[in-house]
């Protein structure tokens, strides 16, 4: 047995090289070392690793070093490495096993625990193959105890799963609010999923009598301690903000818009203090007028899933995340939610889960897997997102994951609702705007005046038309038009295919500098109360212009 | 469109329904050209059902043209639709709107 012949197969470990480079300093014979040279068993003593050569069979130890009998608690004439079941963790033995039989072939690396006088070591074991005839095939093998290492690392994730789980509690007590009730006309189901750290996501559920409640969702930016507790913060500023600005008995319900002003005011500023923001969803379902708004302020998008239409639509405000400005402007938008259609609010961590590759759930993903899964109810529709989001990250999530899912059980009262297509090209421009009038005629004439009819079709004619110009006109493409009203409301939606466009960027314009263009978003925003433009997941896009009736102006 | 000179001014009264993104160049080239003449143009819109913004672009297009050679423009017999958009977009405070026609041929006389 030669040291060469032993070594040099396992020059791939830095400590086997320097092992090597010493080990030709000692007297040779011949161009190899032999293993009882008392020089190199001196050498071998002061390692604080094992090496051992068996044969490849397993069935004898043919050199071990001194730190043999420290690591196995005996001598090597005692241990039989076909039978180790015995030394080691029962949930080792048969890796371990493995490894050492297909040792004699190709190199491995195992970390297992070996039983040694009555206690528990973390041995790391790596082995190499050593080349000869077949009865001279051997293993070499290098152990060494990494004990005091595993026990630090285990007491690290020991910590760490505390601090999870202390973190969770937060959530759960701070952040996480419940609704306090069940409604009829619609289900909703909430989740957290906490990630390995404490976050700063945050829900809440307010009632606002009958059908009506109020939620919201956000994400503090960061993560810890202080995240957990600016959402904490938050969701206490929301809570004081409705109650300071509390409507009268009798008085209509505050506007979505007012209540985030008002948690503005108490939050903003210090925010911008100490440096840090949230993104926030602040919505509104009614029931039975079948109506969602909401105020976003910079949060992911809403998905609704809207049965009539069969898509999903990506909701999206234009504010910016509270705490980024001293004050804003914020805008309430709002749309028709009907019988079977779905909301998901919900936080970064499901779309930003990521999968072995590195790549990232996505925004796509999740509205295909909501349409497809359109017809599961409330928490079933959850509990599908946290399973599959769960094995597409294999468990392992880098931020919380947060999700309110809502389904809609009931029709709007009094619900009306029409809808036709058109080709999609300029040449329906005139048949799309009196569709529309017919409309207003046959079921709004009593509950508008004349001029906001007008304002009204002047609006479908400016939206219609942006339509037409920017994209490309095509005989196979339709463009829907439709129709919905209750008491409270009446929308005028067009579904089309086609690029993306910046519906919200208008400004007033100026008429006495002779402006001769840029008033066309400027004429939809002013007649109508909510337009919303959203992105479907097929190239889909629907743009709603809502208009709030006499009825629900109160509401 | 009908132009025709009443007691000096020139009335232009286009003969379209919609004065809209499908019409408006049509209208800028044609009623551009005829005014330019003029001290005095009446727009007569009564047979114009709806503008929309580009129509509205195609207007403001003749008033500034007619304004900058020091020549006087008045708009006339607009209707509700159309008044709604001069409204929305404060035309009033550029040009003389006026109801009826004979009230913009007084205003012309004056």
């Amino acid at each position: 047995m030669t040291l060469s012949a032993i070594i040099l197969p396992a020059v791939a470990g830095a400590s086997l090289a320097l092992l090597c480079m010493t080990a030709v300093r000692f007297p040779r014979r011949g161009s190899v070392l032999p293993l009882d040279d008392p020089g190199f068993r001196g050498f071998a003593g002061s390692l604080a690793v094992t090496i051992i050569v068996i044969t490849a069979d397993l069935g004898r130890v043919l050199y071990a070093s001194p730190g043999f009998r420290a690591v196995f608690g005996a001598d090597p004439s005692e241990v039989d490495f076909r039978e180790l079941k015995d030394r080691v963790h029962e949930e080792d033995a048969e890796s371990l096993e493995s490894a050492l039989r297909s040792g004699g072939e190709s190199p491995f690396a195992i970390e297992f625990r070996l039983l040694s006088g009555g206690e528990t070591h973390w041995i790391h074991m790596r082995g190499f193959p050593v080349p000869g005839r077949r009865k001279d095939a051997r293993i070499a093998l290098w152990l060494e105890d990494r004990s005091i290492r595993k026990g630090e690392e285990l007491a690290l994730a020991q910590a760490r799963d505390y601090d999870v789980a202390i973190g969770a509690r937060i959530q759960r007590a701070l952040l996480l609010g419940e609704p306090e009730r069940e409604y009829s006309t619609f289900e909703l189901a909430s989740m957290t999923l906490p990630s390995q750290k404490i976050d700063g996501d945050f829900i809440d559920f307010f009632d606002c009598g009958g059908e009506i409640l109020d939620l919201m969702i956000g994400d503090v930016m960061g993560k810890g301690i202080p995240a957990a507790l600016t959402g904490a913060a938050a969701r206490n500023a929301f809570a004081r903000a409705r109650m300071s600005q509390h409507e009268e008995p009798g008085e209509a319900l505050l506007p979505v818009k007012r209540i985030v002003e008002a948690a503005e005011k108490r939050m903003a500023g210090k925010l911008m203090e100490v440096r840090t923001f949230f993104t926030l969803v602040y919505g509104r379902i009614d029931g039975n007028a079948g109506l969602f708004r909401f105020v976003d302020c910079g949060h992911t998008s809403v998905i609704h899933y809207e049965k009539r239409s069969g898509r999903c639509w990506r909701l999206k405000g234009a504010n910016a995340p509270m705490g980024f400005l001293p004050e804003q402007d914020y805008v309430e938008y709002a749309v028709p939610i009907d019988r079977g259609d779905l909301l998901f609010l919900y936080s970064d961590g499901i779309t930003e889960a990521t999968d072995s590759e590195g790549e990232q759930f996505g925004e796509g993903r999740l509205l295909k897997l909501i349409r497809s899964s359109a017809g599961l109810g409330a928490s079933e529709l959850l509990e599908k997102i946290k399973q599959i989001t769960f094995s597409y990250a294999a468990g392992k999530f880098s931020d919380d994951v947060t999700g309110i899912s809502i389904r809609m059980l009931a029709k709007p009262r009094n619900l009306g609702a029409a809808s036709r297509t058109f080709p999609q090209s300029l040449d329906s421009l005139h048949a799309i705007r009196e569709y529309f009038a017919r409309c207003i005629d046959a079921r709004l004439s009593a509950s508008i005046s004349v001029e906001t009819r007008e304002a009204v079709l002047i609006a479908i004619g400016e939206a219609a038309s942006n339509i037409f110009k920017h994209n490309t006109p095509d005989e196979d493409r339709t463009c829907a038009a439709a129709f919905r009203m209750t008491d409270s409301w009446a929308s005028f939606s067009l579904y089309y295919r086609g690029v993306d466009y910046d519906w919200q960027e208008w400004h007033v314009p100026s008429v006495e500098n002779f402006q001769t263009s840029g008033y066309g978003l400027y004429l939809i925003g002013e007649s109508m109360d909510s337009v919303t433009v959203s992105a479907g997941d097929d190239g889909y896009i629907r743009l709603c212009m809502l208009l709030y009736l006499p009825a629900g102006r109160r509401a | 469109m009908t132009a025709e000179t009443i007691s000096g001014a020139l009335v232009m009264t286009p003969g379209i329904k919609h004065l809209d993104t499908l019409s408006a160049r049509e209208f800028s080239v044609e009623y551009g050209p005829a005014a330019a003449g003029s001290e005095i143009v009446i727009l007569d819109l009564k047979l114009v059902q709806f503008v929309d913004s580009t129509g509205l672009g195609a207007i403001l297009d003749l008033v500034r043209d007619t304004i900058a050679r020091d020549a006087r423009i008045a708009i006339c017999g607009a209707q509700p639709s159309v008044k709604v958009l001069f409204r929305m977009v404060q035309l009033a405070k550029l040009v003389t709107i006026f109801d009826t026609r004979d009230m913009a041929l007084a205003w012309a006389g004056s």
